[in-house]
């Protein structure tokens, strides 16, 4: 999987969201080649860094932090639903025996959360309500607070309150209606 | 597009959480009460709002985390590592990602798995724990235990490894997908087992034994895989650090107690684990599971409670296979305490090897019971003795029908011969086929095992076992044979511990033989009076008294005074008597008992155990001075019988050392206690209940004697067997310490009186609750003081 083919699938390319896609991809791989026993690595920290580089680099960002902080949020939504959707394909196509299975320490597939239907599940509430589903965007992908992401959209922090308060439980009926129609 | 529904949607969701949570439902339908179907919809919001899933940003977060990390995982696809050129990621553990690879020099087309550190990972203590793991694989050359070729560092400094890869199925999942029998699974775990041995020998402790961490091949080998937690036994320079570091990668389903208290890792952890993996593999459950318990109640339960039996939680299909040894050999591996265990792995699998040989095994070695079991088990006479039993019936049949036969034909002969002759042909025609089927029926059972597969000590219960099955098909127009059957072996089973099975089968011979002999025959006497003994073993002792009483009222009607069968029922119903402390109707009991001629002569045994159960009913009602000479005299049998050391000599001491107590004459008593415990030391296990108990009455006469210094070692061991026994702290502990303070108290260690005090206090508190008088009485006593 190279960057390229993850560009490709991008509906909308845009320079800003590719420069910050480049740039928290670097950042990774950094921040987990670093010698620390207690890694624990927060899109939050991803993006702050990313952008405080980005600032640099260019002596000014050429974007507003809001539009940053949107677009860094985006990346990492599309890097995010991009290896779950590799993760998917391995899991369909996948040989049930494979060589050495060790995969108990990670988190059960079944105990997180769906990332794909999330990912459905936002389009649509995006179709619904943007502001909420821009909310939800930066909290979650972008892991920005409350008064960050109040500060990004420009509303009141009651307002981001109420919407990812709202939206965390539409989300959840949503998913498990998902569920239960599969059955 | 914001709709208006949406919006509304929102604006009542928003509403009714400013609501007391008890009236938000009313609200909502309330206010909605033109739209059922919006109201709905914001009911389910509500309650998905309380849903116990975590948040959607928290599970993201980890999830980025994963994925951030999987993309430098599948970055070194391609990549070149030593003479390997990585072609797959197979899979991830907590500190390395192993990675399929092809040898790349052309010269060999071999695939091997490379295991590379996490990024990340590469803490200088982790980094060790790798080399460990190099190093002790390198120290290990078992054809169960996955390879090591080679190892190095990778370009960009992360230590590797390049092991066998194995294409193959974690052993649960092997056994379910190609649904192995039971003797199958075992033969997979007595492999697993051997190549833990080797680690051991090894000095090499796994620690985190696990179906994914064996997978079988193809062809049924099993193959043991990462030991990167593994521990080298002699090292100990890093062990905090590994157990810490453990702690976090390591799932509590097959940890041992002691892994889960962070107490020292042996190779019992491993034979632990074995376990788990045995009872899993059986059963299909872990003996502690997971869905069922929080990780914190897992993990206490683990330290905490009894495994279940295997048997109980197994399907009906395999619950009889895994009844007796299994489940004691199962159970052995998954005790609490690692010297309780199989000392080695390897003896784990000498026991499954013992068992699907059929020979006696070694997890029973340390309970009585098993002893007397195995012994029974062994003993051909019991086998004799069901082959007796039902022979001397066939015969008896056959004869008494062809005497009844000969009479009859012998009458016709005088009247109409010719006609009657044929009847009477074809009724001892008849008769002879039911005998025939009969001896048949029993041929089938006693040579049912094959002998050249058990060799000699085949297993008697296995026996029984499958005769149950056939008898009443075998026996169904033979009433009278398949109730003798049917009592002989619950008798049998009865011998064996097996109750269950013991009551089915006296069942149905009393059901049999009412309707044949009926309601007051010496035939149902005699059912009755062998169920009254099973009942009296499961301790029911109403039913057993009034089963015993129906018996002896039969018995007494029709059998002379002397008879060895009325005797025998008079002394259980003595024995009933004695246990409900009905003393006087036992003393009673007992003397008709022995009023039978010659019973000191026949039934030596029989005889003394009478007249020691007569002579303490006389204690417990207070006359001592009748009791003596009869205790004396049980000593007296006992001994010209079985010889100083035997068992039953123990207990005539013990039981005399209690009455000289009761006369205050304590250097007797002092004298025969001591006798009696080391009579019994050498006769049961040193930590057997039972010398608690003598040990304890003992301390109780030196403490009334006022000899509280010789007190105290008795009293401190008495305690110390009764730790030993019972995991839950129990009553009697409790007495025996309180005796214990006196002691102290009364030599003056009032602070070491105290702590004892306090801790009886608290076994009480446990055992017998808060409110119980004797509870409360040492809370007065320490209130007091």
């Amino acid at each position: 999987m190279t960057i390229q083919s993850m560009q490709r699938q991008m509906t909308e390319p845009s320079t800003s969201v590719e420069s910050i896609y480049d740039e928290l991809r670097a950042l990774a791989a950094r921040y987990m080649s670093r010698e620390r026993t207690d890694h624990t690595l927060q899109p939050t920290a991803l993006v702050h860094e990313a952008y405080l580089r980005l600032a640099k680099v260019d002596g000014a960002p050429s974007t507003s932090r809001a539009a940053f902080m949107a677009c860094a949020a985006t990346a990492i939504r599309r890097i995010l639903i991009d290896h779950a959707k590799k993760r998917d394909a391995l899991k369909r196509g996948g040989d049930r025996r494979r060589l050495m299975i060790e995969t108990e320490h990670l988190p059960a597939p079944e105990a997180s959360l769906d990332l794909l239907a999330l990912h459905e599940q936002l389009d649509q509430l995006e179709r619904m309500d943007r502001r909420m589903s821009r909310i939800v965007e930066l909290r979650a992908f972008g892991g920005l607070t409350i008064a960050e992401t109040a500060d990004v959209l420009d509303v009141s922090t009651s307002t981001v309150e109420r919407d990812w308060d709202f939206a965390c439980s539409w989300l959840r009926t949503q998913i498990a209606r998902g569920d239960s129609d599969e059955d | 597009m914001k709709t208006d529904r949406w919006r509304r949607i929102q604006r009542v969701y928003h509403e009714a959480l400013t609501r007391n949570p008890g009236t938000r439902h009313a609200y909502v339908a309330e206010s909605c009460r033109d739209d059922p179907e919006l109201a709905d919809e914001v009911l389910d919001l509500l309650s998905a709002r309380n849903d116990a899933a975590p948040l959607v940003g928290d599970t993201l977060r980890n999830t980025a985390q994963e994925a951030l990390e999987s993309f430098d995982h599948h970055a070194r696809v391609g990549q070149q590592v030593g003479h390997y050129r990585i072609t797959d990621v197979i899979g991830e553990g907590g500190m390395a990602v192993v990675y399929r690879a092809i040898r790349d020099d052309d010269q060999f087309d071999q695939q091997v798995a490379v295991k590379i550190l996490k990024k990340g990972m590469d803490s200088v203590q982790i980094i060790e724990r790798f080399r460990n793991e190099r190093q002790t694989l390198a120290n290990l050359s078992h054809p169960n235990i996955a390879r090591l070729f080679d190892g190095g560092t990778t370009e960009d400094d992360m230590p590797y490894l390049v092991m066998e890869a194995i294409d193959g199925q974690p052993i649960d999942q092997f056994c379910d997908d190609r649904q192995l029998s039971v003797s199958q699974r075992l033969n997979l775990v007595m492999r697993v087992s051997a190549a833990v041995h080797h680690a051991h020998q090894n000095l090499v402790v796994h620690r985190d034994l696990k179906p994914s961490n064996i997978l079988v091949t193809d062809n049924g080998q099993p193959k043991l895989l990462d030991f990167g937690i593994a521990k080298i036994l002699t090292d100990n320079t890093s062990t905090t650090h590994v157990t810490q570091t453990t702690q976090r990668f390591m799932t509590p389903d097959y940890a041992a107690p002691e892994q889960i208290v962070g107490q020292p890792i042996t190779t019992g952890t491993d034979v632990y684990a074995l376990g788990v993996l045995t009872f899993q593999l059986l059963t299909g459950s872990r003996p502690f599971e997971r869905s069922t318990l929080s990780q914190h109640d897992l993990e206490n339960a683990i330290v905490e409670n009894d495994p279940p039996k295997p048997s109980d939680v197994a399907n009906e299909r395999i619950r009889r296979t895994l009844r007796g040894d299994l489940d004691h050999i199962i159970l052995k591996a998954l005790r609490k305490e690692p010297h309780r265990r199989y000392t080695t792995a390897d003896q784990l699998a000498d026991d499954l090897q013992r068992y699907l040989a059929g020979l006696p095994v070694l997890a029973h070695k340390d309970t009585f019971r098993y002893r007397a079991t195995k012994y029974f088990r062994r003993n051909k006479v019991v086998v004799s003795a069901i082959a007796a039993v039902t022979l001397s019936l066939v015969v008896g049949i056959f004869a008494a029908r062809s005497q009844a036969i000969r009479a009859r034909t012998s009458e016709a002969n005088a009247t109409r011969l010719a006609a009657a002759e044929s009847v009477a042909k074809k009724e001892a025609q008849q008769e002879a086929l039911k005998a025939r089927r009969t001896s048949d029926f029993l041929k089938r059972v006693l040579l049912s095992p094959d002998p050249y597969r058990y060799g000699k000590n085949y297993r008697i219960l296995d026996l029984l076992q499958s005769a149950s099955e056939w008898i009443d098909d075998e026996t169904a127009d033979l009433p009278e044979v398949a109730s003798e059957i049917h009592l002989a072996m619950g008798i049998v089973y009865r011998g064996l511990g097996e109750y269950p099975d013991a009551l089915d089968h006296l069942d149905k011979a009393h059901e049999i033989r009412m309707q044949v002999f009926g309601d007051s025959s010496l035939e149902v006497a005699e059912a009755e009076h062998e169920l009254a003994d099973l009942a009296y073993r499961e301790r029911q002792y109403d039913r057993a008294g009034e089963l015993f009483e129906k018996a002896l009222r039969v018995r007494e009607k029709h059998l002379d005074p002397d008879d060895l069968q009325l005797a025998a029922t008079r002394q259980g119903l003595a024995g009933i008597h004695f246990t409900q402390k009905a003393f006087g109707k036992a003393e009673e009991m007992f003397r008709r008992v022995l009023e039978r001629q010659g019973m000191r002569s026949e039934d030596p045994s029989g005889y003394a155990r009478t007249i020691n159960n007569l002579a303490t009913t006389l204690r417990e009602l207070g006359r001592y001075d009748e009791a003596e000479p009869l205790y004396d005299e049980a000593l007296r049998v006992r001994l010209e019988n079985h010889g100083p050391d035997h068992y039953n000599v123990a207990v005539s001491l013990a039981n005399i050392a209690t009455l000289r107590a009761l006369q205050k004459r304590y250097d007797a008593a002092a004298e025969h206690y001591t006798s009696a415990v080391a009579i019994m030391e050498t006769q049961l296990d040193p930590d057997h209940p039972t010398i608690a108990i003598v040990l304890h009455k003992f301390g109780n006469a030196l403490v009334e004697a006022q000899r509280f210094n010789e007190a105290l070692p008795v009293l401190h061991r008495a305690i110390d067997i009764e730790g030993k026994n019972f995991r839950e702290p129990h009553a009697q502990t409790a007495d025996i310490i309180c005796l214990l303070a006196k002691a102290y108290d009364a030599l003056g260690r009032t602070d070491e009186a105290i702590k004892q005090y306090e801790t009886a206090l608290s076994i009480r508190r446990d055992a017998l609750g808060l409110d119980h008088a004797d509870t409360q009485e040492l809370m007065d006593l320490l209130a007091n003081r």
